[in-house]
């Protein structure tokens, strides 16, 4: 370190390590026409509903669709435990969104 | 799983995630999406789409998102200069534009033995990023911030307060709502610590009130994330996220201590955070009933534009000691003013237009009564009369503020801990 150099702590860095190692989502390799059951989950924000029914409805037009919509308390908290485990357990593929 | 994000929106969809452990296929589309007419919304939904198939048919490409560059060393070497000092933690994300102290280890650990806590305890995991964050680690950011050494402990206080789940502090940091963390210091320390609770409470001019609410905030967007612009979402942001710290001037309540109210013993120092706005100045120099005070008051407070009215969520009502003491005098306490606001500071329905009405009610909170008509609904600020906080704070004249808040969130208070 030169003289014209000082030694500080990083203001960013926490020294435990997070809580979880990433994993990649696997997503499903799917032809179109085949069988789907998509999971949507709305955080109410303006034109949510709409862009997940439009989204909803064209990939009606690419696959063999099964759809349910789920929708949170509000855009400012997470979902419930319980509405992500009857996602998970229902959707092969789910489609959330974070936006404004 | 596909997250959708729009692009102004898609780093802190990725820290967030990532925080979590997991890396999302991320479709980003168009920024906005609230307000915008219907075929823009299908011109989204046609990218969602494509994003779809280029991810599960492998038909197209995706790509990728910038999330902000922090550096990840615990010690890192910076310029001695004062001004080459300023521009390097610039460069890094790492302060908020005003000038900083640098962390350097003999301030820490002067920091760290001022409060007697043991440095490797945790103090929590702060969202977005939920890495477990110590005394230690907020030291440093309450250096960097400026904080004298005996705000520490309100500091530590502010921070765990942050964490109760009612305050929603994810929400409160990545939201598009103007709020700051309002650090409130109720009881006997506020005096001995020497936190300003008279005039210019709110700034500038105390060190201390100026400290500890910068090194909130500093803690907060270091440890936590929210960096503004890229994970801190604000529209237009808020002088009141630099710092926002004060004390209530509790010699001057003619009620006793504010955190009586919340359970703890008067005796007791307490720390309260609530997501506020800046706040909203009340100059009612004139009025000589407690009647014609309230109505002012209300008045004031009753008006469209904050979250108050259809998110709910608490709002703080500080009133100065000449405000306090004329209601005091017509026998009004805090429940009486409380009640009375609840009740008479309503807002029209058709004042927030007919899109933000229907919009609004549309998603009210399911527990509470649905408002139906919008030329003749009258809207309450808050769920109830307990969402309404009154203390006394400020010095001589007659100015009083109220201070709305996220809505999306409620206020914390905990003891303050002192060794």
């Amino acid at each position: 370190m030169s003289e014209a150099e000082i030694e500080i702590h990083n203001p960013a860095y926490a020294g435990l390590p997070p809580e979880a190692t990433l994993q990649r989502v696997s997503f499903p390799r799917l032809k179109r026409g085949a069988r789907l059951r998509l999971g949507l989950l709305n955080n109410k924000k303006p034109n949510g509903t709409e862009l997940l029914k439009l989204i909803e409805e064209r990939l009606g037009r690419l696959f063999q669709l099964e759809a349910r919509t789920y929708t949170k308390g509000d855009g400012a908290h997470g979902a419930p435990s319980e509405m992500i485990r009857e996602l998970a357990s229902f959707a092969e593929v789910a489609i959330t969104a974070t936006c404004d | 799983m596909v997250s959708v994000a729009t692009e102004a929106f898609a780093p802190l969809a990725r820290i967030e995630m990532k925080a979590w452990g997991w890396e999302v296929p991320l479709a980003r589309i168009q920024h906005p999406l609230g307000g915008i007419p219907l075929d823009q919304v299908a011109s989204r939904a046609d990218a969602v789409v494509e994003f779809f198939l280029a991810q599960t048919t492998g038909e197209g490409a995706t790509a990728a998102v910038e999330v902000p560059q922090i550096p990840q060393d615990p010690m890192l070497r910076a310029p001695a200069d004062v001004v080459a000092f300023l521009d390097f933690v610039a460069a890094r994300g790492l302060g908020d534009g005003l000038p900083v102290v640098p962390p350097t280890p003999a301030r820490v650990e002067a920091m760290l033995r001022s409060c007697g806590a043991d440095p490797e305890q945790v103090v929590g995991r702060f969202p977005p990023r939920r890495l477990l964050a110590t005394v230690r680690d907020v030291a440093v950011n309450a250096v960097l911030a400026g904080c004298p050494e005996p705000g520490f402990p309100v500091v530590l206080a502010a921070l765990r307060a942050a964490l109760a789940e009612e305050f929603n502090l994810l929400g409160v940091l990545a939201t598009t709502h103007p709020c700051g963390i309002t650090v409130i210091v109720s009881g006997p320390a506020a005096r001995s610590l020497g936190l300003n609770s008279g005039l210019s409470l709110y700034g500038p001019g105390s060190r201390l009130n100026a400290g500890i609410g910068r090194a909130v905030r500093l803690a907060l967007q270091n440890l936590g994330g929210a960096w503004p612009g890229s994970v801190d979402k604000s529209t237009q942001g808020s002088p009141a996220k630099y710092t926002y710290c004060f004390a209530e001037n509790l010699e001057a309540s003619p009620w006793g201590p504010y955190h009586v109210e919340r359970g703890f013993d008067a005796s007791a120092t307490t720390v309260t955070v609530a997501s506020g706005e800046g706040p909203h100045n009340v100059h009612d120099p004139a009025s000589r009933t407690a009647e014609s005070l309230l109505r002012y008051l209300c008045t004031s407070m009753a008006h469209s534009g904050h979250n108050g009215i259809y998110h709910k969520g608490d709002l703080f009502l500080v009133l100065c000691p000449e405000h306090a003491e004329l209601l005091a005098s017509a026998g009004y306490d805090r429940r009486r003013i409380r009640e009375h606001i609840f009740e008479t500071a309503r807002v029209p329905g058709k004042n927030l237009g007919r899109d933000c009405y229907e919009h609004f009610t549309g998603r009210w909170p399911e527990d509470e009564p649905r408002p139906a008509d919008m030329e003749t609904s009258l809207l309450a600020l808050t769920r109830g009369p307990d969402q309404i906080h009154v203390l006394v704070a400020g010095g001589a004249g007659k100015h009083s503020s109220w201070i709305p808040t996220f809505g999306l969130s409620y206020s914390a208070t905990v003891p303050l801990e002192r060794r």
